[in-house]
């Protein structure tokens, strides 16, 4: 047994205290005061180097026994605005918040990684950088503790999501594309109204939406090769107030997704051009905004390696699974740009112990064998990471 | 004395009364003052009358001969805020008569007054239809169910048209207004993650779809020379960009001059909205709602109209 194993199963207890205490005191993205103010106590406790960054963040480092190179650890730390209804202990005691997605897990496994790596620093050289990233959900986290320096002078960057749609003892950390981008564009349709008996004098801005939904359709099923998953959906058409009065505007906001970044930069211009052509066919007039929320998360070949050697070691050759890639999206996909990165998949399902409900469910729970998994990966990566 | 005259004398009668009930507005089906003020004037006359319904007034003019004609003038008015400073301007927060059925009350009760005092030589009996809530297309509807049209041979209608340049008048045989449907449509289909598309069935693609194919019914299905209208003037669907609701709900109108067209417009529509959304593996509920049918003036009473405004125009 690995010494990262043996001290992970010594700290299960803390682990799951911890995540449960994370789990009672929810709060929102941008908002994790008292979690982050947690998260310093308990570093500190560990006598580990440690700061507040962007208002709610929190970056720490633990060095090992000489000069090496850094790799970097990521946890997030946010709820969602979700109503829990399940009936546990540790049930939420926030009103209308709810670690809905296993952020707390993420948060209790990394505190639990440092405590492993601080008892056994003279085992490596280097450093580990410990992020504890704010507002994953609003894909506003990552990016601010770029901007406060969660980068510098870092070689690899490691992140995990416990994941509720992989048996619990399973774990995918597979190289290649992992998640999705995530874009939202919005469009603002401008016709002229006017009486709904006489079309003819204004321009239908309803006619006009839904022949840029239709025209839109064409996107994925002939612009994108079919090679390469995409999806582009609209998620809301509103537009008209009365029955008998021609809209004179119509409000459109949807998503794109993909797993290749040529592909992603493409989203932009196409529907530009379709929505504006198409207005211009009606004698209708377009406003167009287009917001990148997340790049696709794409496993480096060699972190991938890392990651599944790790999870041998600690959970033996039939722990390391296959994960379908998902269109979900992750920040963490902000810190790959320019760093060697990985980001696992950790198995949360076990319907013996937990009733399975998805990821953002009121009654989302996990078995908490994941965490356990969770805080040996995150240590035995780091080491395995630096000791190449 | 000759008719022409007669009706002359109640110029300052018609524009008084006119005028009260403009600054006295009230809501369809709630015209009860009116109601009293058109019985209090009726009671002046002469002239007998019925309830019919709650704030409906039915006069009745006896004259010497088998045939009845009805005259109608509807009393309601509009939750409209007035913006002229006129003198006479309402008096009623928020409801004006913005559509002139002020003017037809004080015509028809002018035009009671002239035709009371000749009933004598009348040839027939005037039945006088003072009718409520016209604007909400339930006012004509009611009256009739209660039999209103018992042994009338012909009735004449008009409305006060600020189109129409003062001192002309549009009388003419055939189609004159549409017949208005109101439409409801509701495409339901299943939500889920704007991720995962598969997992759900689209309502706004099928709502978009539906939109688009629709067109086709009046441009492709029906005359080129009968006119018709298709408007959808509300969709709504959806909360947030990344999630596919499950339902799209839609509303509209369409008119058109021909009950013939007016059946088979409505039968397309609906089958288009159940086929389009049974195609994407979904459902439509269709709800249309007939609201007026077309006003098609006969050709001998749009005659006569014409005949007896050339007689009496000065």
């Amino acid at each position: 047994m690995t010494k990262v194993k043996e001290l992970a199963n010594k700290y299960k207890d803390y682990t799951i205290a911890l995540r449960r205490d994370f789990h009672m005191y929810p709060e929102a993205s941008m908002k994790e005061y008292k979690t982050s103010g947690k998260i310093l106590k308990e570093l500190n406790k560990m006598n580990i180097e440690c700061e507040k960054v962007a208002d709610t963040g929190v970056i720490a480092t633990i060095k090992g026994k000489g000069d090496g190179k850094t790799i970097a650890l990521r946890a997030d730390i946010d709820a969602l605005e979700v109503k829990e209804e399940n009936n546990v202990s540790y049930k939420s005691r926030n009103e209308g918040l709810m670690h809905a997605c296993g952020h707390d897990g993420h948060t209790a496994s990394l505190l639990t990684a440092a405590k492993i790596l601080n008892d056994i620093k003279d085992e490596f050289s280097g450093s580990v950088k410990l992020i504890f990233q704010p507002g994953e959900e609003v894909a506003l986290g990552a990016k601010k503790m770029i901007t406060n320096g969660a980068l510098e002078d870092v070689d690899g960057i490691f992140g995990i999501h416990i994941w509720n749609d992989l048996e619990a003892g399973k774990v995918s950390v597979e190289k290649g594309p992992r998640m999705a981008s995530a874009g939202k564009f919005s469009i603002n349709v401008e016709g002229k109204g006017g009486h709904g008996s006489m079309p003819h004098q204004g321009v239908d801005a309803v006619l006009v939406g839904s022949a840029i939904v239709m025209n839109l359709q064409s996107v994925v099923s002939r612009e994108i090769s079919p090679l390469d998953p995409s999806v582009l959906s609209v998620g809301i058409f509103n537009s008209g107030s009365r029955f008998n009065v021609m809209a004179g505007s119509a409000y459109l906001e949807g998503t794109t997704r993909c797993f290749n970044m040529e592909v992603n930069d493409r989203f932009e211009d196409i529907i530009k051009r379709i929505v504006n052509k198409t207005c211009e066919t009606y004698k209708a007039k377009a406003k167009v905004k287009y917001e990148q929320l997340v790049i696709p998360t794409i496993n480096d070949d060699f972190m991938s390696e890392i990651g599944e050697n790790a999870v041998k070691k600690l959970k033996g050759l039939d722990a390391v699974s296959t994960y379908e890639k998902t269109t979900g999206g992750e920040d963490f996909s902000f810190y790959t740009v320019n760093t060697p990165s990985a980001f696992a998949f950790v198995g949360s399902k076990n319907e013996k112990k937990v009733d399975y409900y998805p990821h953002h469910h009121s009654k989302f729970d996990i078995d908490e064998e994941a965490l356990l998994i969770s805080s040996g990966l995150y240590a035995q990566f780091a080491i395995d990471f630096l000791n190449k | 004395m000759k008719y022409k005259d007669l009706l002359e004398k109640q110029y300052d009668y018609i524009l008084n009364l006119r005028r009260e009930f403009h600054m006295y507005p009230e809501l369809s089906f709630k015209e009860y003052n009116t109601s009293k003020r058109i019985k209090e004037e009726l009671e002046k006359i002469g002239i007998e009358y019925i309830n019919l319904t709650e704030t409906s007034v039915v006069g009745f003019i006896k004259g010497k001969g088998e045939k009845t004609v009805a005259l109608r003038a509807d009393m309601d008015a509009l939750s409209i805020k007035e913006e002229t400073n006129v003198k006479y301007k309402s008096k009623v927060e928020n409801v004006m008569h913005a559509c002139g059925h002020d003017g037809h009350i004080a015509m028809l009760l002018g035009a009671s007054k002239a035709l009371y005092e000749i009933k004598d030589q009348l040839n027939g009996n005037v039945k006088l239809i003072f009718q409520p809530a016209e604007e909400l297309v339930k006012g004509a509807k009611k009256l009739i169910e209660k039999n209103v049209l018992e042994a009338v041979d012909g009735i004449l209608g008009i409305h006060l048209w600020n189109d129409i340049p003062s001192g002309k008048i549009n009388i003419e045989k055939g189609a004159r207004m549409a017949s208005g449907d109101y439409v409801k449509i509701d495409f339901l289909a299943k939500g889920g993650h704007g991720s995962m598309p598969h997992q759900t069935i689209d309502p706004i693609v099928i709502a978009s779809s539906f939109i688009m194919n629709s067109q086709a019914i009046l441009s492709r299905e029906k005359d080129p020379l009968d006119p018709a209208v298709f408007t959808i003037g509300k969709l709504t669907s959806g909360t947030r960009f990344n999630v596919i609701s499950d339902s799209a709900h839609l509303e509209g109108t369409f008119r058109c001059f021909n009950e013939d067209t007016r059946k088979r417009i409505s039968k397309a529509i609906t089958k288009y909205a159940k086929e389009i959304a049974e195609s994407f593996k979904a459902k439509a509920n269709v709800n249309i709602y007939k609201g007026t049918p077309a006003t098609i003036n006969d050709e001998k009473c749009s005659l006569i109209a014409r005949e007896s405004a050339k007689k009496n125009c000065w």
